[in-house]
């Protein structure tokens, strides 16, 4: 309801307005009966005037009653309009402004965090004496401003100064989090939180329904919101695909980047330490996410700082997006094979030395460096050395080398297991597939499917072995022959290549912190084609990278703004500097402010942290002179300047989560917020109203006055 | 003069008729400076000392050759004037505002009874009609000494009439009335306008000269009336009007002015007196007036 009142008890005052009324009609009982000579004269008068005159009196009591009605409610205090008119008194109001990234559009003056940061500040000044404010700024992190509350004022407006936005999200889930925690310790029952937001579109958190729920069972609050910032067209690079995997120097590679432009065949650009190394030219729909691939040829190991921009609008945050390329030194493979029969063909048991020059055709210059040892002669310390092992139709392990794989892929150890040698069927069922968290099953399929051979399909193109390959390199994939391979269960482990009968022909998954991948069959020529395919070194390169390097194993860490970086160290770079804790530190490219990082272990290997950065760019992990890793924080691709909601449909969209929105400031001009909250005093407006009834009522009342006797 | 003697409200209280004419009329008479029925009449009644300063038109010269006195010659009056006092008795005639006043009937019947014994002082022959609807009561016209009680009688017990068919009246009485004469009319003339002034014509028609003494309450005429009031009509009592005096007093004045206003173009058109009085008005007006008219006549 619109319309409250301040006194509503003393709306019982209404009831004089029936005082008119009834003097009305107790004059109307008294009349006096008067005998009289002659009514002609009488008559005639009362035809003429008794009507109007009637409708005089009417007229003059609504008037009376109207005036004292009007009168009776002022005294009341009425106020129209109110979004939270109950409950009046001391107010605690609680501001959240988001200092997101998308609240750094730039406006005709201004940013639109300026903006709001201007209508909270003088929303404080319009409060009243004796209401409490508090100020909470959402974006990277979701802190309070001031400590406490404090007393709406100069005090309040002053600590608005100087406060900055950041390059994070608006998270709406940390935000109903910290104000709950707030509106407990608040001095009133009721708190109003007004919202001053652009309202840009975020996907939904997962907790936050829990967020709500807690928000809604911490004291009486009500929630408004005020947009802050027109619309305006976005544009930007949402997000930068890097390659899942170890790219190798010289390899050519090709960098995808979900941009929206601002108009037709707009140009991003890619550059790479400074340099502008790729183009590529939008054009698709302006104003909608479309995928841009820049291709170019990897550098030199090292950890590259990379971005995709454009040209500079009016969302400086979103203009450019950094990232961090990371090549890594080498890899070291360890492939462990069975010893050579006399049956076997040069290429050794199940194809190991073809595998080998597969990973290594160049020697140890390449990415990988390859070293090759029996099964037999399989130790720990070889598996702790290499970043990838390979088990390549292996004579059965002794106990405690067994025992030593186990342990190591558990704790992080990357593993590629092939095997396609019939003989070990029961040790690659009982022993090897359980050692890798899968049923001990494995059945042979052998001279049936030779006189049958299939081909191999790929379940996920977009796994970091095919992603990227040109069409004609996959057509050239499927076309690889396979006669001979074991039969295995899936059991939850991801199929990436599969035979045309169904048969799953590589498999990946984990094992505590490790990772293993299973291919059921080997790269013995009866086997099938796959050595003699130019896609052997691709694939076979691709896989032990994948394996090698599928999730922060390096020192480039590509993340965003409001995200904890955790780098490892390369481990050419993990000697001597991260022994002392002192010389670790983190500096944010932005500001050059230098913070100490902190030293974590994560199985084993060394891992820095540091705080998270507020603002896009990097942020380079420093041990003693050494730079040990770099992450690259970017926007996040939310806070493009593409979805931004009207305030009614935000509204709608909290409302339907069961997150009740009581009002919407946007479409109040005035920042007076009490008289937002509480409506219109109309206090004056009725005693005004009542002057004037009054007067017309004095008006009416002469035209109908009594005609004075003569002198 | 003496008006307090002579209101309405102070004369009511004798409550006699005879005492009532004789008050007013010899009150009246007292305060004149010049005695107005001396002189009507030729017939010689008596000599009485000349006083320095009166005219001497009567002077007995005679007397004064013999005595060397001065005697005037005072005549005893000899009437020739046939007045007939018509009464309006309807309903509307018992109407009063204030009861300490008289009713406009009762005001009638002072002010007919002090003419009544104006003119019989005068030996002017006296007669009496009263009337409603219809004539009520008829007292000849003679001027006898006991005339004074016959009307007087009649004016006393003045009955409560019903509605005012003045005009009907007025004709059937100018019919019987055989001889030239003053009508005296006392009346509150509420009544068609039209049918008046046609019975005021029917007896110029016939020669009479006619005072019309309309009689009226106050309030009649300022309708000072407070509050809202439900007027119910005397002459018929089932009519009843109900309003705001206060409101209407403008309107009411206004009509009732023209119709006034129509009665005196009416009147002196047809060289009718018309005296305008109201109950709370001394009877010197009504009595100065017929003297006046009577002046003009002899």
């Amino acid at each position: 309801m619109p319309l409250s009142f301040a006194n509503p008890a003393l709306l019982f005052g209404a009831v004089a307005s029936a005082l008119p009324v009834i003097i009305h009609f107790l004059s109307r009982r008294r009349v006096r009966k008067q005998e009289f000579s002659d009514l002609r004269f009488l008559q005639e008068v009362q035809a003429r005037q008794s009507r109007s005159l009637g409708l005089r009196r009417w007229l003059l009591l609504l008037l009376r009653v109207l005036a004292i009605l009007c009168v009776a409610v002022a005294i009341a205090g009425p106020r129209w309009g109110g979004l939270a008119s109950q409950g009046r008194g001391p107010r605690s109001v609680l501001f959240v402004l988001d200092s997101s990234a998308s609240m750094g559009t730039q406006m005709a003056e201004g940013t639109r965090f300026d903006a709001a940061v201007g209508t909270c500040a003088e929303m404080i000044r319009a409060l009243p004496g004796g209401a409490a404010v508090q100020v909470i700024l959402a974006g990277s992190r979701v802190a309070p401003l001031f400590g406490d509350w404090i007393p709406a004022g100069a005090g309040a407006v002053q600590g608005l100064a100087g406060i900055q936005g950041t390059d994070g999200a608006f998270d709406l889930a940390a935000v109903l989090r910290e104000a709950s925690r707030l509106v407990a310790r608040a001095p009133s029952a009721t708190v109003e939180i007004v919202l001053l937001s652009d309202l840009q579109a975020t996907p939904n958190s997962t907790d936050l329904p829990q967020a709500v729920e807690r928000f809604l069972s911490t004291g009486q609050s009500r929630l408004f919101v005020r947009a802050v910032g027109a619309a305006v067209a976005g544009g930007g690079v949402l997000e930068i695909g890097l390659p899942g995997r170890a790219v190798i120097p010289g390899e050519a590679i090709t960098l995808t980047a979900v941009v929206v432009s601002e108009y037709p065949e707009q140009v991003f650009v890619l550059d790479l330490d400074g340099e502008s190394v790729a183009e590529a030219v939008a054009d698709g729909t302006p104003g909608r996410p479309q995928n841009l691939a820049f291709s170019l040829t990897v550098p030199a190991s090292g950890l590259h700082r990379g971005q995709v921009r454009k040209e500079s609008d009016v969302f400086p945050a979103d203009d450019s997006r950094p990232f961090v390329l990371a090549v890594p030194e080498r890899i070291d493979v360890l492939l462990v094979h069975g010893p050579d029969r006399p049956v076997d063909p040069a290429a050794g048991r199940g194809g190991w030395r073809f595998l080998a020059q597969a990973l290594a055709p160049r020697g140890d210059s390449g990415l990988f460096r390859v070293r090759t040892v029996d099964s037999g002669e399989l130790t720990t310390g070889a598996l702790a050395a290499s970043d990838v092992a390979i088990l390549l139709d292996p004579d059965p392990l002794g106990r405690r080398a067994l025992q030593g794989l186990g342990d190591w892929l558990t704790d992080g150890g990357r593993l590629l297991v092939m095997v396609g040698e019939p003989t070990l069927a029961g040790y690659f069922g009982e022993t090897l597939l359980p050692l890798l968290g899968l049923s001990a099953s494995a059945r042979w399929v052998g001279e049936d499917a030779a006189a049958n051979p299939q081909r191999s399909r790929i379940i996920d193109a977009r796994h970091p072995v095919f992603a990227g390959l040109e069409n004609e390199a996959l057509v050239t994939f499927g076309e690889v022959v396979w006669r001979r391979w074991f039969i295995v269960p899936e059991d939850g482990a991801a199929v990436l290549l599969s035979l045309t009968g169904e048969a799953p022909l590589l498999l990946e998954g984990t094992v505590g912190d490790g990772a293993f991948a299973l291919m059921t069959s080997d790269l013995q020529t009866s086997n099938t084609t796959l050595a003699a395919s130019p896609m052997a070194l691709p694939f076979f390169q691709r896989l032990a990278a994948s394996l090698a390097d599928p999730e922060g194993r390096s020192a480039a860490v590509n993340g965003q703004v409001g995200e904890v970086p955790v780098i490892v160290p390369a481990t050419g770079s993990t000697d001597t500097p991260l022994a002392s804790a002192e010389a670790l530190r983190a500096v944010e490219d932005r500001d050059g402010v230098s913070r100490a990082a902190t030293l974590l272990w994560r199985q084993g290997r060394p891992a820095l942290r540091a705080v998270s950065p507020d603002r896009a760019g990097f942020v380079t992990f420093i041990a003693g002179v050494d730079t040990v890793g770099v992450m690259a924080a970017a926007v996040p691709a939310v806070e493009s300047g593409l979805a931004l909601l009207s305030s009614q449909q935000w509204s709608a969209d909290q409302t339907a989560l069961g997150l009740p929105v009581t009002g919407d400031l946007s479409a109040s001009a005035a920042v007076d917020l009490l008289d937002v909250l509480e409506g219109h005093d109309l206090t004056p407006w009725l005693l005004a109203l009542a002057v004037l009834l009054l007067a017309v009522e004095l008006g009416v009342a002469r035209g109908s006055r009594a005609t004075p006797l003569p002198a | 003069m003496s008006n307090t003697l002579l209101t309405p409200e102070l004369v009511g209280r004798l409550g006699r008729l005879d005492l009532v004419a004789r008050l007013v009329v010899e009150g009246f008479l007292t305060g004149l400076h010049k005695s107005p029925y001396h002189g009507f009449s030729a017939e010689f009644a008596e000599y009485r000392q000349y006083i320095p300063g009166e005219p001497v038109a009567n002077m007995d010269w005679r007397v004064y050759a013999k005595t060397d006195r001065h005697y005037l010659k005072v005549f005893t009056e000899e009437t020739n004037l046939r007045a007939t006092l018509i009464v309006d008795c309807s309903a509307s005639m018992d109407y009063t505002s204030d009861p300490a006043r008289p009713t406009k009937k009762i005001y009638a019947s002072y002010l007919a009874s002090a003419l009544s014994y104006l003119l019989l002082r005068q030996n002017d022959a006296v007669g009496l009609v009263t009337f409603d609807e219809a004539p009520l009561a008829m007292v000849p016209t003679r001027s006898l000494r006991r005339q004074l009680f016959q009307v007087l009688k009649v004016l006393d017990n003045l009955p409560s009439g019903r509605g005012t068919k003045a005009g009907e009246v007025l004709h059937r009485v100018a019919e019987r009335i055989q001889r030239r004469g003053l009508v005296l009319l006392l009346s509150d003339l509420m009544d068609d306008p039209d049918e008046i002034i046609a019975g005021l014509k029917h007896f110029r028609h016939r020669g009479h000269e006619v005072v019309v003494f309309q009689i009226l309450d106050p309030r009649e005429i300022d309708l000072d009336f407070s509050g809202e009031v439900e007027f119910v009509s005397l002459e018929e009592p089932g009519e009843k009007v109900r309003l705001e005096p206060a409101h209407m007093r403008e309107g009411y004045a206004r009509r009732f002015e023209e119709w006034r206003l129509r009665l005196r173009r009416e009147c002196r058109r047809q060289l009718v007196d018309l005296v305008e009085i109201t109950t709370d008005t001394p009877f010197e007006k009504g009595l100065g007036a017929y003297l006046q008219k009577r002046r003009r006549l002899y």
